[in-house]
């Protein structure tokens, strides 16, 4: 009963809590609860231990859609993990929505243990609702680099300390007492987390625009899409943590330069996904004897892998690809 | 209150004075008599709160500092650079920040407000709010990981907006004190701050608590708020990216700043080509209810306009103004520099309309009328020149303390007692009684000091502990035995740089007996380490690595004290703000540089020399130069504190210039006043008044200078140990315009004679003449005081005869502050003012009829105008005391180049001389008026008192030493010298040698340098000493090649 619609067979990965949905899935299959096959189930012990980073890496690497289960609030087993993992997938989902790809893709359920059959509906409903949004567009031969660059900006932006720290500790800021033992108003700790999440999001792109190569403001914009008038803050906090200098000031346009090196707070920032998959064309369009398919083949690995076939060093601006190019050829040839 | 309610007070932080007070109130209640305590409390810790609290602490008074924010520093601290002189804000305000909170007789209550006083002059009890701030000050190292990992990102109002700050955050780097705060409103509670404390600073248990302190008299220096600049909707502030506010300009030139001292449009982040500055936005403006004038932003504006264009390659500024006040000291020539040499752009009498926006480009378009025309100008910025509103503090302080208001919220004082509020024993200073500009807000702040000095001078000390220290170990004929401590600072330091490796390398250096290594060095518990090992190993050097010695130097000397040890026989390395914070990432190299550093400080170290305390004896009296106004409010102020004063006037009769004004501009009855004054004074036993009398010579310094004077052929000799200056001024003798050739010419006070005689006045046409003498080539200053002595002439002639037509011409209307609001009202009363240019000036003849005749081109008009007045009244300039130049010579104190005296700092230090123990004040620093003569006086009053409340004064210790047998007497280090410490004396041999006066050396080491043969040291700093350090840090870099 494989969902098929116009061909297109979507592929789901679901990250199921050991201890409630996972069950409720192994129930459905006793009860014989029938739902589509699109989904691949990834046990783990509690819904809240998905790391968002993860998460962000599944559509990158071409999942159509995600699916988290929990236990029903109340009921985790590790006391209130499912809340935090739900809180923290709600502001994923706006964060994804930034970058360009449906937020509709990602998708938090409470699955018991007894609810095989709901566990069956949601699967059925959660394919028919991926199906119709069509294929993710940074899968397939001719990712959409937009989205893409997004995403690992949006991966870059969780990975840094202070969104991952808010979006972890949102659930029971807002719930629990905090430090000074006292409930934080309502909505104060959600616009903080959603304001972070924003910023880090639009400083993660700005330092990506600004990789290698100096950039006004209004280029900046541009390339980050982001509206001019917001840049300027952002890049005064940048600069003040070392990671944008000004070079110069070309006419009236004071310039830009990201400073992320490796091993850096933002090192996961990896690729610079436009400026890289010129990068690589040009490499490849002078290498004989391969053909369009491997090609457009090589420029996808390389776009999706963070460490260099052959030199196993992390990808910075330095790298002009030929090496992996190589690499990757001769792993085709064999 | 009962009394059992009264003992049971507890306070925290002041614990030690409350319980005392306490029991005096319980005596107070049986014995039914207010006993005077010896604590004064300042409100506001800006500029004036903190010069205020500083005077008072150091005659010895107990000083508490309560400040709303975080941190003391207030307005100032926010600025760039200070006009005239250009000189960095924070530069010249840190070390007195510093001072104020090292003081051991002030304590700081920041972050608290006043709630409740009760009790009456010489004894006030005050309840003080404690704010949370959930970081123990004591503990907080200011070392900022908290803020690097707070995730609460909240706009910086230090920086006005243009930055973000964390919900955990010091207000600004230099922050005294220097701990962080915890942002209530912003903070989450996510905790994260707690783990990244090494130190353990930050307690969220804490909790809100009110304090009492006694105190015998309050000072108020709350200061000013920020206009709302929203209220001028035409304008477009906070619709309009680009129209910023002066204050916002001022973040963006600052290099500390968010733009890192350059202009951006905060639109879309480009350089604006043309900025505009729309003057008095929130000031004189009768729409917004403001009708007085700020005071202060036109030079503020002018010199965001020089510095902006000097920042910004290729930024042109445009100021747009009614009238240029520029009326402070050298403040037109600056104006003058600003349009002549520097270029800037002005246009001037226009008040702008509105401002526009292009939505696309988000340029500005600017609306104005200039004679009588519609005009526009497009600007890529525009900066509105933000006016001074009353504090917002202002009514909740008005209730708390009881005092009056005036109608625009700022306090309510009079002419001749500029510093009094209506309540006994709470005085007044700085932008809460009327907006002004810094040199103006100190001279007020010494003045409020000197009058809660008067009410509780004799309980000077009783609250304040002198701290007693342990006779020096005679360390004759030992070796250096160094103890060298090095800290972990958490892990500021010890994260970079290898601590223990750095600890066995020191143990390794010669003369080094002990090494070891602490997480804080600066807590308590190592103090009491230190001096143990001192103690157990004899120690007789102490080295610690640590942070720097400009915060925690004065900490570790104590400790050295403490265990008998000379403080000069400490060295410092600096092995964390100029190692592993700037060297994070090269952990290793930065090692080496920390071994280095130990290595040179302790060559240095193996050289030290205990350095002897020098005391000077204090002569408690003074000797004021001048019997005017200013002189005998200094005389009052000084003897009412019990010194003894020397009044020397050079006339038949006190009084000086002020005898020539009949009335203020209230109508106040100035000679009612002034003849009080007069006849008061003589019946003070501590005055001794000379009149007649001339100063003949000085000699000696600060503690004792000898006097000699001459009164009639006869001369006499006395010891004072300070000397006040208070020459006045004169009213210019004009040249200009027929004066002294056609007796219906007269000046603005023989003007005012006649308003003032019985005979009155019947001239039906008057004109008045601005700025005569005055802003001329060959005067350039502003006489300040002219605009409105004509604007107060006119309505009193107005008054005694409204029909009479009454002529202003003027070049700007300067009447500043609230005097403005006397300027609208002659206007109103049919005043006619006409402006004319520098390049155009009236031209004044008799005509056939033997009318007198004025012409002038008017300015807002653009034609030509003819009076014939009955009476042309000359606003002649206030020009200094020629006396200044013979008196500059026999105090060797400076004169500017008009000829009055030359302050030590033209922004902080209004009062002062460089040379200690000679003060200024009045007309002899340049023209004002009557309540800011009387607040300057009082002022330099406080100062002297500084010096005059002590039986002895410590000198500095690092001063420059003469070796007499290597001295030439070649003089060049008295010509050097910028504080007159060298003199050259005759030798038993008759050589003439140099030698050094301990009490006026500053240890600049200037002399040292300029000596011929070598012959003149700086103790602590030797030649061999700096070379020792020298060798041993160039030996390494040897080394590394």
């Amino acid at each position: 009963m494989e969902k098929e619609d116009n061909g297109f067979n979507p592929k789901i990965v679901g990250f199921l809590c050991n201890w409630c949905s996972y069950a409720g899935a192994d129930l459905a299959g006793v009860s014989r609860f029938i739902y589509p096959p699109n989904l691949r189930i990834i046990r783990v012990m509690c819904s809240g231990s998905v790391d968002p980073a993860v998460l962000i890496e599944g559509f990158l690497r071409g999942a159509d859609g995600i699916l988290v289960c929990g236990c029903h609030p109340g009921d985790c087993h590790y006391q209130d993990g499912n809340s935090h993992a739900a809180r923290r997938i709600e502001t994923l989902r706006k964060l994804i929505q930034l970058t360009g790809l449906e937020p509709e893709r990602l998708r938090m359920e409470w699955v018991s243990a007894s609810e095989g059959k709901r566990f069956a509906e949601i699967v059925t409903e959660f394919v028919d609702t991926v199906t119709e949004l069509g294929p993710n567009p940074v899968a397939g031969d001719a990712p959409d680099i937009d989205i893409m660059e997004g995403l690992y900006v949006a991966r870059s932006a969780v990975d840094d300390f202070r969104l991952s720290l808010l979006m972890n500790k949102e659930h029971l800021l807002e719930t629990k007492p905090n430090a000074f033992n006292r409930m934080n108003p309502s909505e104060k700790v959600h616009d903080v987390v959603e304001k972070a999440m924003l910023d880090e999001y639009a400083r993660c792109r700005i330092l990506l625009a600004t990789k290698g190569q100096p950039q006004s403001v209004k280029e900046i914009s541009e390339r980050a899409n982001l509206p001019e008038r917001e840049i300027l803050g952002h890049i005064v906090l940048l600069r003040d943590r070392g990671l944008v200098t000004m070079t110069e000031i070309r006419g009236i346009s004071p310039l830009y330069l990201s400073q992320i090196e490796e091993g850096q707070e933002i090192s996961t920032l990896p690729l610079w996904a436009k400026v890289q998959k010129e990068s690589i064309e040009t490499s490849i369009a002078s290498l004989p004897d391969v053909d369009e398919a491997t090609k457009k083949w090589i420029v996808r690995e390389l776009l999706l892998t963070l460490r260099c076939y052959n030199c196993e060093r992390r990808r910075s601006n330095v790298c002009h690809f030929s090496v992996c190019v190589r690499g990757l050829l001769s792993g085709v040839v064999e | 209150m009962p009394l059992l309610g009264l003992c049971q007070r507890i306070a925290f932080g002041g614990g030690r004075i409350a319980s005392e007070s306490a029991e005096r109130i319980s005596d107070k209640v049986i014995e039914r008599i207010p006993e005077k305590v010896g604590a004064v409390l300042v409100i506001g810790g800006g500029i004036a709160g903190t010069q205020c609290a500083l005077d008072l602490a150091d005659t010895d008074l107990k000083v508490y500092l309560v400040d709303s924010s975080p941190s003391i520093g207030g307005a100032m601290s926010q600025l760039d650079k200070t006009f005239p002189t250009h000189d960095c804000a924070m530069c010249i305000m840190a070390p007195k920040l510093v001072a104020t909170g090292r003081h051991h007789n002030v304590e700081l209550l920041t972050n608290s407000e006043v709630e409740k006083v009760e009790g009456q002059v010489g004894h006030f009890s005050v309840t003080v709010r404690r704010k949370v701030r959930c970081v123990d000050e004591s503990k907080c190292t200011g070392c900022g990981l908290c803020t690097q990992r707070c995730p609460v990102e909240v706009p910086d109002e230090y920086n006005k907006g243009l930055k973000m700050r964390k919900a955990i955050y010091m207000k600004y780097p230099q922050a005294v004190p220097p701990a962080h705060t915890i942002d209530q409103d912003a903070c989450i509670g996510c905790g994260i701050c707690q783990t990244q404390c090494e130190a353990g600073a930050i307690d969220f248990t804490e909790e809100e608590r009110a304090i009492i302190i006694d105190v015998g008299a309050i000072v108020l220096a709350p200061g000013f708020t920020e206009f709302d600049l929203k209220l001028k909707r035409e304008y477009g502030y906070g619709r309009y990216p680009n129209v910023i506010s002066s204050l916002e300009l001022e973040r963006m030139l600052s290099p500390t700043g968010p733009y890192g001292g350059i202009v951006l449009r905060p639109s879309n982040g480009e350089v604006p080509e043309k900025v505009a500055f729309i003057q008095c936005v929130g000031s004189r403006d009768v729409q917004v209810g403001n009708t007085y004038c700020s005071s202060v932003c036109c030079m503020f504006a002018i010199k965001e306009a020089t510095i902006a264009e000097e920042h910004t390659p290729g930024l042109k500024t445009h100021i747009f103004f009614m009238d240029m006040r520029a009326f402070g000291k050298e403040f037109d020539e600056y104006y003058v520099r600003a349009e002549k040499e520097h270029g800037l752009r002005f246009t001037r009498n226009v008040r702008v309309a509105s401002v526009d926006e292009n939505p696309e480009t988000h340029d500005l378009t600017i609306w104005f009328s200039e004679k009588g025309e519609l005009r526009k100008k497009v600007f890529n910025l525009v900066v509105l020149s933000v006016g001074t509103d009353s504090p917002q503090s202002a009514q909740d302080v008005a209730e708390t303390v009881g005092i009056e208001l005036n109608k625009h919220d700022f306090c309510e004082t009079d002419i001749f007692s500029p510093l009094e509020t209506n309540v006994p024993g709470v005085f007044v200073c700085g932008a809460f009684s009327s907006p002004k500009d810094i040199p103006d807000s100190v001279s007020q702040a010494s003045g409020a000091a000197s009058k809660a000095m008067n009410i509780v001078a004799s309980e000077r000390g009783k609250l304040i502990e002198k701290k007693g220290y342990p006779s020096e170990i005679d360390l004759k004929g030992q070796d250096p035995r160094i103890g060298v401590f090095v800290c972990h600072c958490g892990i500021n330091i010890g994260g970079v740089v290898d601590i223990p490796g750095v600890v066995e390398y020191a143990k390794t250096l010669p003369n080094v007996v002990h090494a070891e290594d602490n997480l804080y060095t600066c807590s308590q518990d190592t103090q009491e380490k230190i001096k143990e090992k001192i103690k157990e190993l004899d120690l007789n050097r102490v080295i610690v690595a640590s942070c720097t010695p400009r915060t925690h130097g004065p900490l570790f000397q104590s400790t050295l004290m403490e265990a008998g040890l000379n403080p000069h026989l400490f060295e410092m390395a600096n092995i964390r703000d100029q190692c592993s914070w700037v060297h994070s990432s090269f952990p290793e190299k930065a090692t080496e540089k920390a071994k280095d550093l130990v290595a040179m400080a302790a060559e240095k170290s193996r050289l030290l020399d205990p350095l002897p305390k020098v005391l000077i004896e204090i002569e408690k009296s003074a000797l004021v130069i001048g019997g005017g106004l200013s002189g005998m409010t200094v005389a009052q102020e000084l003897a009412d504190q019990g010194i003894k004063v020397f009044l020397l006037e050079k006339e038949k009769e006190l009084g000086g210039l002020m005898k020539r004004i009949h009335y203020g501009l209230n109508g106040e009855e100035v000679q009612a006043f002034l003849s009080k004054v007069m006849s008061d004074l003589p019946k003070n036993p501590l005055i001794e008044i000379h009149t007649e009398t001339e100063l003949k010579d000085v000699s000696g310094c600060v503690g004792s200078f000898d006097c000699l004077i001459e009164s009639n052929g006869h001369e006499q000799e006395f010891r004072v140990g300070a000397i006040i200056v208070a020459t006045g001024g004169l009213e210019y003798r004009p040249t200009e315009y027929l004066y002294g050739e056609d007796t219906r010419v007269m000046t603005q006070l023989e003007f005012e004679n006649m308003l003032a005689s019985s005979d009155g006045m019947d001239a039906k046409t008057i004109v008045m003449i601005q700025c005569v003498g005055s802003r001329v080539p060959e005067r350039p200053y502003c006489s300040r005081i002219c605009c409105t002595e004509a604007v107060k002439n006119a309505l009193k002639a107005k008054e005694l005869k409204p029909e009479s037509n009454v002529y202003i011409m003027y070049r700007d209307m300067r009447t500043y502050g609230f005097r403005e609001e006397f300027y609208n009202k002659a206007a109103a009363e049919g005043v006619i003012f006409t402006r004319y240019s520098e390049d155009s000036k009236p031209v004044v003849s008799v005509g056939e009829d033997s009318s007198l005749q004025v012409e002038v081109l008017d300015q807002i008009l653009d034609e030509n105008i003819m009076v014939r007045p009955d009476i042309l009244v000359l606003s002649a300039a206030t020009i200094p005391n020629p006396d200044n130049v013979p008196l500059s010579q026999i105090l060797k104190v400076p004169l500017n180049k008009d000829k009055f005296f030359f302050e030590a700092h033209m922004k902080l230090r209004p009062m002062d001389f460089a040379n200690d123990g000679i003060f200024l004040c009045g007309l002899a620093h340049l023209p004002k008026f009557f309540e800011e003569n009387i607040a300057q006086a009082s002022g330099a009053a406080a100062r002297a008192m500084t010096i005059l409340s002590k039986d002895s004064l410590e000198a500095e210790s690092i001063i420059a030493v003469v070796d007499e047998d290597k001295c030439r007497g070649c003089g060049k280090c008295v010509e050097t010298c910028e504080f007159n410490a060298p003199e050259l004396i005759e030798k038993e041999d008759g050589r003439l040698v140099s030698h050094i006066r301990e009490a006026l050396c500053k240890g600049c080491g200037a002399c040292s340098v300029s000596c011929c043969n070598k012959s003149i040291t700086m103790k602590g700093f030797t030649s061999d000493q700096i070379m020792s350090m020298v060798r041993r840090g160039l030996e390494v870099a040897a080394k590394e090649t």
